[in-house]
């Protein structure tokens, strides 16, 4: 194998720390980020260390000023279900709260860094989702949540802190596993702001993200092969991309490039808005419930196509235009490196929330917990496996990938010629048994011989069966490693995302375009809607049942018409509306119903009956 | 003298076949007749039986102020016959779109048929009368849905773009 040129490349005896520097990516955040890749040590300085206990007591363990790494891994003896966090806001009065929400609102404008939605951002769900996004906006009343002026004064301090001395650091850690280098760049950011900042879906104090860049071995130097972004919608293979994707992966300087959500701080390959959508938890008769129907929908009334959807969805929007502020190698702002592996204190001993545990049951306002730990203390799998997250572990280094094809031949050619020997005289011992049967054949004395052999014919038969069948499986297979040997030996390259299942991509401008009135109409239909029903409810009690099935009815049809999907709408309501109204009759006159259609059973039978007397 | 080029019989496009229209689009194109001419009818018997009196007079139309209604017992028969007429000539124009195949005809039985379903649900099935509406209205909207009426009128089906869907428990991005 012939060393890739056109790739950047390090000695394999570079440092950890050089490693890390020669293949460190460029992040580029969106316009109104509020939060950067900093060190931990910084953070921490400004935090407390607190412990919270199943019986729901708070206990501050170590006050704000007094924390330092070394206090944060000492042992502390703790109770089964306690979770130790840390604070970097402190409580607020309610003074405190409206003061740091208007400096931050001053900080935004002093900056000139703030962030538009830009049109169509609430168009993009449906009516039926906007319902669902609206009552799991209401469950943040019952959840427990990270307040909004939590997240001004995270901003307030995080901006105090760069005052003093700007810096963003990356945490990179270097491991080996089957042949590969692994970089691991682990991004700390003080607060995720996702909610509060840019529409998204939760809030929580402190946020770690990670990239990964595989290298390889050859000729004494390392070449970067894939580069995978970690991310909670993908999962394998469809995390990694290779170095010469070019329609994939954005490359300056040798440098991959990351977009990273705003507030999110999700890292994606390419520019853009992407639309998440989460599926609801559904209680068990529920989603049976949903999946008899999709069933009915689909195979018996034949409308839909493609994939079945979860009706109980709903979608957001992750924005990574990377119009903002970009760090890296040669752009606006320069990183600083900080080496880390499992020797690394904070890393390895400290398995507590990184910020504050809001006590979300679902998890997604609680703070992370460090690179090496999930929430639940269990090890993260990013960090162990750093293969395996990615899809990597059945993946060979390219050097070695030839030498592997050339073996499992060399197994396979060896296997063949057994199958060979072992078949021949298994197949003439059949024929001779065949021979035998046959002249027995007509001659009653020798039933019974003729039987075993028939016994003893049956198994050879089988024996000689599973060889062939083997045989051809092989040859077929030894075809293929042959091809694939021979494209390897030709240096061709594959398919650079064959691998990938689910490509993600940003949202289509086609399903973004979405025009002013469609945009308001998102934004104003379920409070109109709700009061619609109250108004109902108050003037029209005794028709509230038809006026709410009406006002729904209008209210989607109205939706229809603004996102161009009215025939579809208006196709799926119609037949909606005649399923429920075939029950309603029935209900309303199961007695005819089951008069009629014994009437017609007695008519059929009669019918065939008669046919049959006339054949 | 330049000889005449003779077109290559092989070559000439045959005249477009006339592809033959699903028996299901006659029915319901002829069914949407029959509700249009329906509806005459009892416009027409209302007329005939002289309970329409077709006095112009705003006064005789319009209820008195103190009066809970907002018309008369004359209004309101003779909105009912007005409102008939022309619900019977929207639905004539759609019959005949259908029948000649036009795509706006299929949208528009559709939108009829789920607005008539629609006010019967709504009404819950209070007559018999009701009930047969409902299951004629129900019967031809899976008519209209069949797969070859649907290819007949050019209605295709969108392709939904593909968006994995992401468990609630990995929303929160860290």
């Amino acid at each position: 194998m012939k060393p890739p040129l056109s790739r950047p490349s390090s000695p394999l005896t570079a440092t950890d720390l050089e490693l890390l520097r020669a293949f460190e990516p460029v992040v580029k955040y969106t316009k109104g980020e509020q939060f950067y890749s900093m060190d931990v040590e910084r953070y921490i300085q400004v935090c407390s260390l607190w412990a919270h206990y199943p019986d729901g007591r708070e206990e501050l363990l170590i006050p704000k000023g007094q924390l330092t790494l070394e206090k944060l891994v000492q042992h502390r003896s703790l109770q089964f279900g306690a979770v130790e966090y840390l604070r970097f806001v402190m409580p607020q009065t309610l003074g405190e709260s409206v003061g740091a929400l208007s400096d931050r609102n001053k900080l935004h404008r002093a900056k000139q860094n703030v962030f538009k939605a830009g049109q169509g951002r609430l168009a993009r769900g449906g009516l039926l989702p906007r319902i669902a996004d609206a009552l799991f906006s209401l469950t943040l009343l019952a959840r427990g949540r990270v307040p909004g002026a939590i997240a001004a004064q995270a901003e307030l301090q995080y901006d105090e802190m760069q005052q003093r001395g700007e810096k963003f650091v990356y945490h990179g850690r270097v491991a080996r596993q089957n042949g590969w280098t692994i970089l691991q760049y682990w991004f700390f950011m003080a607060f995720n702001s996702w909610r509060s900042g840019f529409h998204g879906v939760n809030d929580h104090e402190s946020d770690w993200e990670m990239i990964m860049v595989y290298l390889y071995e050859l000729d004494g130097r390392l070449y970067p092969e894939w580069v995978a972004y970690a991310s909670h919608d993908f999962h394998g293979d469809d995390l990694r991309r290779r170095w010469d994707d070019q329609s994939e992966l954005d490359l300056i300087n040798g440098h991959p490039v990351v977009y990273a959500g705003a507030g999110s701080h999700a890292s994606y390959f390419r520019p853009g808005e992407y639309q998440a959508e989460v599926g609801l938890p559904l209680p068990n008769w529920l989603a049976q419930g949903a999946r008899i129907w999709s069933h009915f929908w689909r195979q018996t009334l034949g409308i839909g196509s493609g994939e079945p959807e979860n009706p109980f969805r709903i979608p957001f929007v992750d924005f990574a235009r990377g119009d903002g502020l970009s760090i890296g190698p040669g752009a606006m702002k320069e990183w600083t490196p900080n080496v880390i592996s499992e020797a690394t204190p904070w890393v390895s001993e400290y398995q507590g929330l990184w910020g504050l545990y809001a006590r979300d049951p679902i998890s997604g306002e609680n703070a992370p917990a460090g690179p090496m730990y999930n929430r639940d203390g269990s090890p993260r799998s990013s960090w162990y496996d750093p293969l395996g997250f990615s899809g990597l572990d059945k993946v060979p280094p390219p050097p070695q990938e030839l030498p592997l094809v050339e073996e499992r031949i060399a197994d396979l050619s060896t296997r063949q010629e057994a199958i060979q020997t072992e078949l021949e005289p298994k197949s003439r011992a059949l024929e001779e048994l065949g021979i035998q049967m046959r002249a027995m054949q007509g001659n009653t004395h020798l039933a019974i011989p003729y039987e075993q052999l028939q016994r003893q014919a049956n198994i050879l038969s089988e024996q000689v069966k599973a060889l062939r069948r083997e045989h051809s499986e092989n040859a077929a297979l030894l075809g293929s490693l042959e091809r694939r040997a021979a494209k390897l030996r030709a240096n061709i390259p594959d398919d650079p995302q064959a691998h990938i299942l689910h490509l993600g991509k940003p949202v289509s401008t086609a399903r973004m375009r979405f025009n002013r009135l469609a945009e308001f109409w998102a934004a104003v239909s379920i409070s109109v809607l709700l009061l619609g029903i109250v108004a109902l409810a108050i003037f029209y009690p005794s028709y509230l049942f038809g006026g709410i099935l009406f006002l729904i009815f209008l209210f989607i049809m109205l939706e229809s018409l603004l996102r161009g999907t009215y025939v579809s709408t208006i196709n799926n309501l119609a037949v909606i509306l005649a399923v429920i109204s075939i029950v309603g009759l029935l209900f309303r006159f199961g007695r005819e119903f089951l008069l009629a259609a014994l009437v017609v059973a007695a008519i059929f039978l009669l019918l065939q009956k008669l046919r049959e007397l006339r054949e | 003298m330049t000889p005449s080029v003779q077109p290559d019989s092989a070559l000439q496009t045959p005249p477009p076949s006339k592809t033959p229209r699903p028996p299901a689009i006659t029915v319901v194109g002829l069914m949407i007749f029959f509700v249009a001419l329906l509806n005459i009818g009892i416009a027409s018997l209302l007329v005939l039986s002289g309970q329409v009196a077709f006095n112009l007079a705003a006064s005789d139309m319009i209820a008195p102020l103190e009066s809970e209604q907002l018309l008369t017992e004359e209004g309101d028969l003779l909105a009912t016959v007005i409102i008939l007429v022309i619900f019977s000539i929207v639905l004539l124009i759609i019959g005949i779109g259908f029948l000649r195949l036009e795509r706006w005809a299929w949208v528009a039985a559709m939108t009829w048929l789920a607005f008539s379903l629609l006010f019967e649900l709504a009404t819950l099935y209070t007559s018999e009368a009701t009930a047969i509406s409902s299951g004629f209205a129900i019967v031809l909207i899976f008519m209209i849905n069949s797969a070859d009426v649907r290819r007949a009128f050019g209605i295709v089906r969108r392709q939904h773009e593909a968006t994995p869907l992401t468990p609630l428990e990995s929303i929160d991005r860290h």
